[in-house]
């Protein structure tokens, strides 16, 4: 019996062991998820006596810092708001963006004792973690150059890794003075400049949605990228259902690969009504319509709607995206990343890492597959459909070739301070082969949205965009903007990266 | 403009901070010197060089320079209720002096280290109470009082009572009988309807019941029990779980079918018993998951506590707030957040602390409470009487699955059921009882040392006089 008892004392030492581990786990490993979920009211901490940290971009350049003015009281700073603010938020009238989000670790003090000690001696000011961002702060320029004062927003991301290179958005408002301008900002009007377009505002897709048509087609019998048929400009579906291509151009015999390049519609509304309703609703579902995206500042949840019951012009609508599907222009650059990427979707992260006072790393943001949303397979296609627009279709203009010369002029928009060490000389050069996808989204409110996904160089891509622009109708400006990205990135700031 | 930071702050402010953070590690300290002094004094029972009274003395030292850091930290941020708080940290300075001075020279073969566990548990509950909630914290002093009395009487009552083994049919009666009348008069609290209200005291009788349950299940397997003997207290501790189930108690009711499983195993030390026991208690449990939507709430929440992070998650999720964000040093007493989590004071107190005191404290705690539970292993295996140990293993065991429960409920490790963890959280029944279990061990820990052997073994604790006898035998 007292064999027993023992026997019953070990039981509960190996469940109080268990016990121990697990706390270490949730504590030491799942600490991240924790410190950056809003619903932990950590996050609104605020400390008094502290400097809060600065908001730094991936090379270091200074987005946003704290000083003291001549009462003590720290007052926020932000550099180049207009460009950056969309990303670093601001703290007056409550926090948002990364301000709000990382507002735990720009608060935390690292080995505090050592400065607080300092601090009540010498007076030297306790200070909080810097946030790095993953954004290039000259890419983040030179896009937002390129965008000008078009309405609309640019997101860079890297396909294997889902880190956010740039995020424009315009039009913006300046964090130094939002409580000043509050009124303006929400005035009827105002375009809504403190929305951040690239990740909360939602559009029509438009053709680029035609990837997911042509996804779900392959995904249900790779036979489909041979069927052919042929497009007179506008076909019937049945009495009350129309759909015509663009300028009612007639693309004649096509397969599926000169349907996507000239961006037919015809075809692909054929294609949709072959699949049917509830394969074009899966796709949607692991294309993550209707689902969170992960990412960890605000933004809004894409949508896509086609009810079982829905009419068969609903279903030729949505196949070539129009209808009632919604995406933001993150989502539609985590599509196009995903194509890159051989299929697996990355979780999209804009923090890299703090930075304690002392310098030490801290808090580094591990890649992670949010999912799979085609297989290799699949992806490996779509690749192919991408680079036939670029190719042959109706993005042309976005192929682009880097010569020896790019490097030394280092980019329109290049902070002079950074250039000089940007360069080593060892990037691309030559033609790069680019996959993209265009669209125009119709706009029952006036003209049309211009949409651009793509990504290069194509057999090894480094970094995808999606470009939407309001009201631009059928210009090639999203198009260029995104070759000048690319062109950038993989100029100058790919050994640049830390 | 920007959000206004105010920096201008006194040097006595930031002297203030300085000591909150050098407390984080003071507190890591006082932990690990009392249970090395506590892992030292178990070493001492086999090796008699070692002075066994000078740890207990560090034990007891570690408990008040606890304390005395705790309040100095609650009293430099107390500018309206300094005096309050001064009084009632004195209050309690003096009660643990006080207790330890009396229980050693009342008891004097008692187990000190079971004392000072408890003691310094109940400490820790206290500060993070006055921390959370003042007057939580003296209604919890009120009650420690109470188990002061309840140590200094329990042992006394229980040895004129004569043969404690012979009133299983009296402990069942009793026990059903306040289950019954609470399913009939019972008032609900914190989602389970297992509250008496008497008048303007409330009290649980579940927490009495546990203590009935123990002396009924060790008193009908007193004797070596054939097949046909097991099935009255199967049949009782059935009834009593259903009853717990009723009140949706399922916590309470957990606790009580693991304490029959094990003391059953225990007494007969067939291990194909435990098996099949805890295979049928997993059916029960997973046909209750189906049956009662509560219990699926409660599982959901602890499987995906972020899908439905506003509402059935949103408990969980705060606790994991709490216990995630500080890492292994915590924030610092009085600097954390863990207000935020409903019902902090009673089912998450465990996540405050990780909170505040941090991680390795946290494990500290863990270890303390294995520590009590070791000791009450020793008094189990070092009782002759079959009853004696039965009852005391069983209260042991009863008092660790219990913590095991809501601390693992609390971290995410299983779902969360709503029990107090023993001595810390808050709640007068809880603790009244939890003492007089430790009272009941401590008793039969003396009574083993008396009646045991002769003189000479006297000292000896009682671990090695079974090994001594094992080897005789």
């Amino acid at each position: 019996m007292k064999r027993t008892v023992k026997r019953v004392f070990w039981i509960y030492a190996l469940l109080f062991v268990m016990l121990i581990v697990y706390l270490c786990k949730v504590s030491l490993f799942d600490s991240r998820l924790y410190i950056t979920n809003s619903y932990n009211p950590r996050l609104s901490r605020a400390s008094e006596h502290i400097k809060r940290g600065d908001i730094l971009d991936i090379n270091g350049q200074v987005l946003a810092y704290s000083q003291k003015d001549e009462s003590g009281t720290y007052h926020r700073y932000y550099n180049d708001s207009d460009i950056f603010s969309n990303i670093t938020g601001y703290t007056s009238r409550g926090k948002t963006g990364v301000e709000s989000k990382y507002n735990f670790m720009l608060e935390t003090v690292s080995s505090e004792l050592t400065q607080r000690i300092r601090d009540a001696f010498s007076g030297t000011e306790v200070s909080g973690d810097d946030v790095v961002l993953t954004i290039d702060a000259d890419l983040q320029r030179l896009a937002a150059s390129l965008l000008g004062t078009s309405k609309g927003a640019i997101v860079a991301m890297e396909p294997s890794t889902g880190r956010i290179l740039t995020m424009v958005t315009y039009p913006g408002y300046n964090a130094n003075t939002v409580d000043e301008d509050w009124d303006t900002l929400n005035a009827e009007g105002s375009g809504s400049p403190l929305l951040n377009r690239a990740a909360q505002g939602l559009y029509p897709p438009g053709s680029t949605f035609k990837i997911l048509t042509a996804a779900a087609a392959l995904a249900d019998d790779p036979d489909y990228l041979g069927f052919s048929m042929v497009c007179e400009g506008v076909k019937y579906f049945n009495s009350s259902t129309r759909i015509r291509c663009f300028n009612t151009n007639a693309h004649g015999h096509e397969d599926m690969h000169k349907a996507f390049a000239k961006s037919c519609n015809t075809y692909f509304a054929t294609l949709g009504t072959m699949l049917g309703i509830e394969k074009l609703n899966a796709k949607a579902y692991t294309f993550r319509f209707n689902q969170p995206l992960d990412f960890p500042l605000e933004y809004s949840v894409s949508n896509f709607s086609l009810p079982l019951d829905s009419p068969l012009s609903a279903v030729v609508e949505t196949s070539i995206g129009q209808g009632k599907t919604l995406a933001s222009p993150l989502h539609m650059a985590m599509i196009t990343s995903a194509a890159a990427n051989g299929g697996i979707m990355m979780k999209p992260y804009i923090v890299s890492h703090s930075l304690s006072p002392n310098g030490n790393v801290k808090n580094r943001t591990i890649p992670e597959k949010l999912a799979e949303i085609m297989t290799a397979d699949e992806a490996a296609q779509i690749t192919e459909l991408m680079k036939g627009v670029v190719n042959e279709g109706t993005a042309k203009e976005a192929a682009f070739s880097i010569s020896s010369s790019d490097y030394t002029t280092s980019g329109a928009a290049a902070d002079a301070s950074l250039s000089s060490s940007s360069v080593s000389g060892t990037g691309y050069s030559g033609y790069i082969q680019v996959a993209g996808k265009t669209g125009t989204a119709e706009n029952p409110g006036g003209d049309d949205h211009a949409w651009f996904v793509a990504f290069a160089p194509a057999d090894n891509p480094r970094i995808a965009v999606a470009v939407i622009l309001e009201n631009a109708g059928h210009g090639s400006k999203a198009i260029n903007s995104t070759r000048e990205i690319m062109k950038y990135y993989l100029t100058n700031c790919i050994n640049r990266q830390p | 403009m920007c959000m206004p930071y105010k920096a201008a702050h006194t040097e006595d402010k930031s002297m203030a901070e300085i000591f909150i953070i050098l407390s984080k590690y003071l507190f890591i300290i006082y932990m690990s010197v009392f249970l090395l002094s506590g892992f030292i004094i178990n070493l001492a029972s086999e090796n008699t060089d070692i002075n066994k009274g000078f740890f207990v003395t560090v034990q007891r030292l570690m408990i008040i320079l606890f304390h005395i850091t705790a309040f100095a930290i609650l009293l430099s941020g107390s500018e309206e209720t300094f005096g309050y708080t001064l009084v009632f940290g004195c209050a309690v300075l003096l009660y643990i002096v006080l207790s330890n001075a009396l229980l050693s020279k009342i008891f004097k073969n008692s187990n000190p280290v079971l004392y000072n566990g408890i003691f310094f548990l109940a400490d820790i509950g206290i500060a993070t109470l006055t921390r959370l909630d003042a007057a939580l914290a003296a209604k919890q002093f009120m009650w420690c009082v109470i188990g002061l009395a309840v140590l200094i009487a329990v042992p006394p009552v229980l040895n004129i009572m004569p043969r404690l083994d012979c009133f299983k049919v009296l402990y069942a009666a009793a026990a059903v009988a306040l289950l019954v009348s609470t399913l009939v008069f019972g008032t609900s609290l914190y989602g389970s309807t297992n509250w008496i209200s008497i008048g303007p005291i409330a009290f649980q009788p579940s927490e009495v019941v546990k203590l009935l349950f123990v002396f009924f299940l060790a008193s009908a397997l007193s004797h070596e029990p054939d097949f046909k003997e097991l099935i009255s207290p199967a049949a009782v501790s059935a009834v009593i779980i259903l009853c717990l189930v009723a009140q949706k108690d399922l916590g309470s009711a957990l606790i009580f079918a693991m304490t029959f499983l094990i003391v059953l195993y225990i007494a007969t030390s067939n291990l194909f018993l435990l098996i099949s026991g805890l295979g049928i208690g997993s059916a029960a449990a997973f046909i209750a998951y189906c049956v009662f939507p509560h219990i699926q709430t409660r599982v959901n929440a602890w499987l995906d506590p972020w899908s439905d992070i506003e509402n059935g998650g949103y408990q969980i999720a705060q606790s994991l707030f709490a216990i995630g964000s500080f890492g292994l040093t915590g924030s610092g007493f009085t600097r954390g957040y863990a207000s935020f989590i409903p019902v902090v004071e009673r089912d998450f107190i465990f996540s405050a602390i990780c909170e505040e005191f941090g991680i390795l404290f946290a494990i500290g705690l863990i270890l303390v409470f294995v520590m009590i539970f070791l000791e009450g292993v020793r008094a189990s295996t070092g009782s002759r009487s079959r009853f004696l140990t039965l009852l005391s293993a069983g209260l042991t065991s009863l008092i660790t699955f219990q913590t095991f429960l809501i601390i693992g409920g609390d971290i995410k490790f299983l779902p969360l059921t709503g029990v107090t963890l023993p001595f810390v959280s808050y709640g007068g029944t809880s603790i009244a009882i939890s003492f007089v279990i430790t009272a009941t061990i401590q008793w039969v820990y003396m009574h083993n040392i008396i009646y045991n052997d002769d003189k000479t073994q006297r000292q000896k604790p009682a671990v090695q006089q079974h090994r001594r006898r094992r080897r005789t035998q």
